[in-house]
């Protein structure tokens, strides 16, 4: 909102305070300034100038050759075209270097090849809004060479604010007039009511107003005024309407909307003529029926939406919008001033039906002073009649009745507030009771009642959000400034209190996984429905059971994550158009699932089924109470192609499932797990966008964490990598991650100080049998004692290995606590294992 | 074989072997060398078999002989260990120096961050100093939570303040606009007093250079008996001292946050010109900084949760991490956070300040 200096001076003398002060001061008042403009129409020099011969150009018919004295009595050869142009005539002269509202430049050029150093202006050229024909003329006594906005007292300081939603009292000049004078401690000027009455017109008997239901509408004011011409408003308040930002249109129009801006109250004037039948109802609009506003557009209503009638149906949208129908025209000259109180809650509700967001429908949203609707008729009908006279229209005739339905009066809202509670909750150890009282009385807070510490106020009606207590409490902080307040910190049990462990958790999962050699990112929840298919997810599949957007900013923002992989992909994708391969991406994040979603029905493969039952711990104190989207914290990671570039020292080498195994491996190393987690091979359709020959299943002990693998080749395309180029992804569900590294461990305290017998063996076994086969199988093996490690160092298949087996070489370790082992023992144990092997996954020792 | 051409033949390989290498004693040619003659299947070895094999009489004869063989070539082996390790020594120091700027070739394990991670860590680190306890809650909520319960009724203007992503088929669940919805969460399941910080991601119908649809905000609040708007001051002090620094000046001043009254706008002092430069970029010449919103918890919002509002008070503040960030590493376009580019990121390595 614009907030011309000039018109506000109206209301509170400001003229001792600088732009800056003001501003300071209304932003400390809550009324927060954006910007301070110096409104002037024009830059350069535009100066008062005395037209001290005029002769008619010899080659036209309508052109003068005037000398014009202006600055320091100088005298310029001006061409001008106006008819009004003549001697003695003083005028404003835009100079060589001026530049007008209209974006003409002022030269010194010919005009039919007479010289012309300047030009003298009209109103519009002046920007001072729409004037008569002709140039301006200045008054006889206007000092030459003096600024003419200055002389004029055209330039203003115009201050943007933005107001917050509680203060519907500010959207008027004279709200913010007596915030300022309340902080400033100085006078506030209402502004003038009463225009001259005649009571040979009357209101009531031109037309007839019906109010059907008074929640919709609790007061509506009509005035009749008669002899308007829709001329140029005068200038000074086609100024303030330029300065506040509003397009000078006509005097009725901008008289309507001048009291609206100076009083926050919005006002509607119908063309007599347009009220069919003479007879005005409000009412709630029938269901299907039709109204053109203003803009042109037909609505069609519903019954919920309230509306002003004539005889004949529907004439404006209350609140919000006049109709077509009743529009003030050039040739109007009788009308029907509006002014009334909508229920603020329907004309939100319609103005958002109809995608309609009006000055009017601003103000009613937030409530308008009911109390204060009378005085705002008696003010715009006063001000037309003025502003009328100022332009030379002296026909304007006020009824002297008015029609005003208020069934329901407003009842005075005293509030009770406590000195005790007030000091206890500012903290403000200066602040008196009398104080405490000023500051409310300038508020206009009537003292009703006060007792030791109690004080009984009643809230005037144009504070409607002035409800209780703390808001009064509010409104001496605002003015005693929050500056007052002390700065404390406070006295605390310092009993720590409950935090989610996973919270912590998941910091160090980000800062041992980046410790990886990985890099966080973070990208917005939200994917496009198609990346499912192009991550070739099937119908059915609990990663499809996802949350919409119904307002999405996009295709591509609308569907809310199941999984970080289809944004992943697209950053390492991003990052390779940019020209950097080889990123390594890691996101921590949320995937939210729609429970009631039927695919959350389906039996989905077992490392999906808990997410269906297990919401254990997933949020600190989360009111489990609703049928609520599930999310789950997850971490997932990317690492691209290659593995390692070319270099000086290597061939470039790409990247496989076991690159992300030994990042995996290495960050699980962190919280002690990595002895306790163990790959196995994807489950069928488990992840869908994984390739099945390259994927598995992450477990620490029995729990399935996460999964991780090389991407589907046909995926890799979707994502328009290579169908072999693709990168590696892992995912993990955090809160199973971390309800592992919780379980207790046991630690080994006493180490053996004996050498390690070494021993290397190969065996043959069948191709389906895996690592993991044989690790579980010597786990198990009954007659371990002195068996310490097992490690893999060598697999081989071809010949001399038969087809279908192949031959893993393995290093063993065995030692003892107490002594140093001879051969006989170890080969003892050593036969005990090969045996075993044998017997529990057919294992051949290789000779 | 005959033992004594046997003896002369190995007598005279090794001194072949062993003048060789004299010149170059490489260590791992002498080893090689030891085991040849040394070894359990070594020449050595092989003459003490042919020894058992020899006549009686000519045993004791060439019994001294192998074994001076073999106390000679053990003597000689020593000799050549203790040359090797010299030769390898002057080897590695003589050889021309390495170029060690020549650059890394293995994969290259730098790891970074995000900032607004960064930021967040370093305020929860400042924020449980305080005493504050870290509490998450749901991104996807109802009205309640996010609005009505914290006195944003439905039809009222202030819900314009928050332009909300609705979720398709619930027309009462949304993504939540604020972290605000934590207070509501964690007040209807726990009695005072309660201190807590919440960050987490928060979502807005928003998008251009500074307004992201999604974006992280942290919420923080305070509730007990006789808690007042000059705690809140403090705290607010405290931890942007603690955070940008012991020059930087807080102020608080009057706004509308509907579930906060009073209610308040909170800035911070600009630290890049610190308001001497009208021109500055940052704080627009005017010496401040919007940071968030904060003020004393409105008495609505304790009867909606069913606390006593006569008997606790509590403070409330909350603002975005994204800003916050921008604001420490000078950022001027917050899409650059969330466009997953690794260039930007590798900038803030995982221990940056």
């Amino acid at each position: 909102m614009r907030i011309s200096l000039n018109w506000l001076n109206d209301y509170i003398n400001l003229k001792a305070y600088m732009p800056t002060e003001i501003s300071q001061t209304l932003t400390s008042l809550g009324i927060e300034v954006e910007s301070i403009e110096t409104f002037k129409t024009y830059s350069g020099p535009v100066v008062v100038g005395e037209v001290v011969e005029c002769e008619k150009h010899p080659d036209s018919d309508h052109l003068s050759i005037c000398k014009v004295k202006h600055i320091d009595d100088k005298i310029s050869q001006i061409v001008c075209g106006a008819k009004n142009v003549k001697k003695g005539l003083k005028v404003a002269v835009a100079l060589p270097g001026a530049a007008l509202p209209n974006g003409i430049k002022i030269n010194t050029g010919k005009i039919r090849g007479t010289a012309s150093e300047g030009m003298l202006c009209s109103d519009d050229e002046l920007g001072f809004g729409i004037g008569t024909d002709g140039i301006k003329e200045l008054d006889a006594k206007a000092p030459v060479g003096k600024d003419v906005a200055e002389y004029l007292q055209l330039h203003d300081t115009v201050f943007e604010i933005s107001l917050t939603p509680n203060r519907a009292d500010c959207l008027g000049y004279v709200g913010i007039a007596r915030d300022l004078a309340a902080k400033l401690q100085t006078a506030l000027t209402e502004p003038p009511l009463k225009g001259q009455t005649t009571d040979k017109i009357s209101s009531a008997k031109t037309t007839g107003v019906t109010v059907q239901n008074k929640d919709a509408c609790a007061r509506f004011s009509a005035l009749y005024v008669q002899g308007l011409k829709a001329l140029p408003s005068p200038m000074w308040l086609q100024r303030r309407l330029l300065a506040a930002g509003q397009r000078p249109i006509n005097v009725i129009v901008d008289v309507t909307n001048y009291v609206m801006l100076e009083s926050g109250q919005p006002i509607h004037a119908y063309d007599l003529r347009s009220i069919k039948g003479g007879k005005i109802a409000v009412r709630f609009a029938k269901d299907g029926e039709k109204l053109k506003t203003l803009d042109g557009a037909e609505r069609v209503l519903r019954a919920e939406d309230i509306v002003i009638c004539d005889a004949t149906g529907p004439i404006g949208l209350a609140g919000i919008m006049g109709g077509e129908n009743s529009e003030i025209r050039e040739d109007t000259t009788d009308v029907v001033i509006e002014v009334a109180c909508f229920d603020p809650r329907q004309v939100r509700r319609t103005s958002k039906h109809f995608g309609l967001h009006t000055d009017a429908s601003h103000r009613f949203e937030r409530g308008v002073n009911v109390d204060n609707i009378a005085n705002v008729n008696e003010r715009v009908a006063f001000l037309l009649q003025k502003a009328s006279q100022d332009v030379g229209n002296n026909d304007v005739q006020i009824a002297a009745d008015m029609i005003d339905s208020y069934p329901l009066k407003s009842k005075p809202k005293p509030i009770a507030l406590r000195v005790s509670r007030l000091r206890k909750m500012l903290s403000i150890p200066a602040l008196n009771v009398e104080k405490i009282k000023e500051h409310l009385n300038r508020l206009g807070l009537k003292l009703l009642d006060s007792t030791d510490d109690r004080l009984l106020f009643e809230v005037p009606t144009w504070r409607l959000d002035l409800e209780r207590e703390i808001d009064l409490i509010e409104e001496v902080a605002r003015l005693e400034g929050y500056e007052r307040i002390p700065s404390q910190m406070p006295m605390l049990n310092i009993e720590p209190s409950y935090e989610n462990p996973l919270i912590a958790f998941t910091d160090s999962a980000r800062v041992s996984l980046a410790r990886c050699g990985m890099h966080e990112v973070i990208h917005y929840s939200f994917i496009a429905a198609k990346d499912f298919d192009l991550l070739m997810i099937p119908d059915g599949h609990i990663l499809r059971a996802h949350v919409d957007l119904a307002n999405g900013l996009s295709d591509e923002l609308n569907t809310m994550q199941t999984t970080l992989a289809a944004n992943l992909l697209k950053a390492v994708m991003q990052n390779r158009r940019r020209g950097v391969r080889g990123s390594r991406l890691f996101e921590t994040g949320r995937a939210y699932f729609d429970q009631n979603h039927k695919n959350m029905k389906a039996k989905p493969p077992s490392y999906w089924q808990s997410y269906i039952s297990d919401k254990s711990r997933l949020m600190t104190h989360q009111a489990a109470d609703e049928k609520r989207p599930i999310e789950r914290p997850i971490l997932a990671g990317i690492l691209d192609q290659p593995r390692q570039g070319k270099s000086w020292q290597s061939e470039e080498s790409s990247l496989n499932f076991y690159d992300g195994k030994a990042v995996v491996t290495n960050w699980l190393k962190s919280f002690g797990l990595s002895q306790s987690c163990r790959f196995e091979a994807l489950e069928t359709q488990s992840v869908p966008f994984l390739n099945p020959t390259a994927a598995a299943t992450i477990f620490v002990g029995s729990t399935a964490i996460g999964y991780l693998g090389e991407l589907h080749p046909a995926v890799s395309r979707n994502f328009e990598f290579g169908v072999g180029d693709g990168p590696v992804y892992f995912e993990i569900d955090l809160q199973r991650l971390f309800a592992k590294v919780e379980e207790p461990k046991t630690f080994v305290s006493e180490l053996s100080k004996f050498p390690a017998t070494l021993r290397d063996l190969s065996f043959v076994v069948r191709s389906n049998i895996t690592h993991q086969n044989i690790l579980d199988a010597v786990d198990k093996f009954p007659e371990r004692s002195l068996l310490k490690s097992f490690q893999l160092f060598d697999l081989y298949s071809g010949n001399p290995i038969p087809e279908g087996s192949k031959s893993l070489s393995y290093s063993v370790a065995f030692q003892s606590i107490s002594k140093t082992l001879n051969d006989k023992e170890v080969d003892k144990e050593l036969d005990g294992l090969l045996k075993w092997l044998n017997h529990s996954v057919g294992a051949e020792l290789r000779v | 074989m005959d033992i004594r051409q046997e003896l002369e033949q190995t007598k005279s390989l090794f001194l072949t072997s062993l003048s060789s290498l004299k010149k170059t004693p490489d260590h791992m040619k002498v080893e090689e060398l030891r085991i040849q003659f040394l070894g359990r299947k070594g020449k050595v070895n092989s003459l003490m078999e042919l020894l058992k094999n020899a006549d009686k009489a000519d045993r004791p004869l060439f019994g001294k002989a192998v074994n001076d063989l073999k106390q000679n070539i053990e003597a000689e082996i020593s000799q050549l260990k203790i040359a090797a390790e010299a030769w390898q020594m002057k080897t590695l120091l003589e050889r021309p120096a390495l170029d060690v700027s020549m650059p890394v070739s293995e994969p290259q394990l730098s790891s970074s961050l995000h900032p607004v991670s960064l930021i967040r860590m370093e305020l929860l680190d400042i924020f449980r100093r305080l005493g504050f306890s870290v509490y998450d809650g749901p991104e996807i909520d109802f009205d309640f939570y996010n609005f009505s319960a914290l006195n944003i009724p439905e039809d009222h203007p202030a819900r314009d303040m928050q332009d909300t992503f609705y979720l398709k088929g619930a027309e009462k669940l949304f993504l939540r606009t604020h972290t605000s919805n934590v207070q509501v969460h964690a007040m209807m399941s726990t009695k005072p007093p309660l201190r807590i910080v919440a960050p987490g991601r928060t979502y807005r119908v928003d998008n251009d250079p500074t307004h992201t649809p999604m974006f992280h905000q942290i919420e923080g609040f305070m509730v007990d008996e006789g808690i007042s708007f000059a705690h809140l001051k403090g705290t607010l002090d405290s931890w942007v001292k603690k955070l940008f620094g012991i020059n930087a000046q807080t102020r608080v001043r009057p706004s509308y946050f509907p579930f906060v009254e009073p209610g308040a706008e909170m800035d911070m002092s600009c630290m890049v010109c610190f308001g001497k430069d009208k021109s500055c970029r940052v704080c627009k010449g005017t010496g401040w900084l919007e940071i968030g919103g904060c003020g004393m918890i409105h008495p609505n919002v304790f009867e909606s949760v069913g606390y006593d509002s006569e008997r606790y008070t509590g403070f409330a503040f909350g603002f975005g991490l994204d800003r916050m960030a921008m604001l420490k590493y000078r950022i001027d376009d917050l899409r650059t956070f969330f466009d997953g580019s690794q260039e930007f990121l590798e900038q803030f390595p995982v221990f940056s300040r």
